[in-house]
């Protein structure tokens, strides 16, 4: 009889054990693993001419994911690295990908045009959207997302000049808000990992 | 050279004392290590931090004040969470973190580094963060087990120089 309560006891607590850590993975996996902005704000207005002539509007967005990223065709590094794992991430979300748009928007107005931006981002996934603009019609856009843009010249480089900015991706979710946001070092699988919690969301 | 059971016996006998006195000094000097360590705000497991922005923040930078509370500089442990609660009116930026008036933004720090971030809320501009790997009992533990072994090892065979085991006679 006390061999059996014994047994008992011991599966009982196993069990409880076993349930606890599951619901500690399960809170784990759940948590996004950028940055999470809450409460989610609405997104600030971002409307641009796209190169078919037609008008991107971020609010006319709604159900649809929208990952945005600031920089410029020229830039020889952070912007090609983001859209290159941008890209990545596309390929690992597969047909999961197709209710996610990626919007690459210039902080290169004077020699990135609408026909050049989109091209570039083109290059790395066909559905990548490229946008650019006049100085008058980026400049409020970038204040509202907060993008640090400084241009440096380069008097001995064939370039000119190069325009430091800042490399975070921001991500609207599907009912126009900013929930989140991604530094430059984020890893594509944790990336497709909170794309993934968006796209569940109703 | 055959080695009887005895003897054989005796060796391990005494790297079992070896090894008993190696590990008591690993783990004194271990304690000694954490006692004299300068920050010891890693010697805990993997937590949330928060960081709040005081309202007033952005008035008090764009004049060139420091804000209260807001610190140069921080120290976590790998896997914490920064939570930085932004109470001003302004938004503010910390690194890849955009904290709008009034919200939280978070961030898993997930890479153990020294960090230099630009922050709108600090008033040199920057922020350093420090990301370490966490000083728990179980690395304490593996560090006191990888110390022990080699030393028990080398005190073995310095005992024996010193205290050599003599053959037993019948």
């Amino acid at each position: 009889m006390n061999k059996r309560l014994i047994l008992l006891v011991v599966g009982a607590l196993a069990l409880i054990a076993i349930v606890l850590t599951a619901l500690e993975i399960r809170e784990k996996q759940q948590a996004f693993r950028g940055s999470e902005i809450e409460p989610a704000m609405p997104a600030a207005a971002l409307q641009l001419q796209r190169v078919d002539g037609s008008r991107f509007d971020l609010a006319q967005q709604r159900g649809r994911i929208v990952v945005v990223y600031f920089g410029y065709t020229n830039c020889p590094d952070y912007c090609p690295g983001t859209l290159a794992k941008l890209q990545v991430v596309f390929d690992k979300l597969g047909d999961e990908a197709n209710n996610i748009d990626v919007v690459l928007v210039t902080t290169d107005p004077e020699r990135d045009t609408a026909e050049l931006v989109d091209e570039y981002a083109r290059y790395f996934n066909a559905s990548f959207i490229g946008l650019s603009g006049s100085e008058e019609e980026l400049t409020p856009i970038w204040r509202d997302y907060f993008v640090g843009r400084q241009i440096m010249p380069m008097p001995n480089s064939v370039l000119g000049y190069t325009v430091n900015h800042s490399t975070r991706t921001y991500v609207i979710d599907k009912n126009g808000n900013l929930r989140l946001t991604f530094p430059f070092e984020m890893q594509a699988n944790d990336i497709v990992h909170d794309l993934r919690l968006l796209l569940a969301e109703e | 050279m055959k080695v009887q059971p005895k003897e054989a016996q005796r060796y391990l006998s005494r790297f079992l004392l070896v090894l008993l006195v190696s590990v008591f000094v690993a783990w004194v000097i271990s304690e000694l290590g954490l006692l004299f360590q300068q920050d010891r705000s890693t010697a805990r497991p993997p937590q949330q931090v928060e960081l709040v922005i005081p309202a007033g923040t952005a008035e008090k930078v764009a004049a060139g004040e420091a804000a209260p509370g807001i610190p140069g500089e921080m120290t976590f442990v790998l896997g914490d969470v920064l939570v930085v609660r932004n109470e001003d009116s302004e938004t503010h930026t910390l690194g890849p973190l955009l904290i709008p008036a009034g919200a939280n933004a978070s961030l898993p720090l997930n890479e153990a580094d020294n960090f230099s971030m630009t922050c709108s809320f600090n008033s040199s501009s920057y922020m350093g963060l420090t990301v370490r790997p966490p000083t728990t009992l179980r690395t304490r533990l593996v560090g006191i087990s990888f110390a022990a072994v080699p030393t028990a090892g080398m005190l073995f065979v310095y005992s024996l120089l010193i205290f050599p085991l003599k053959p037993k006679t019948a």
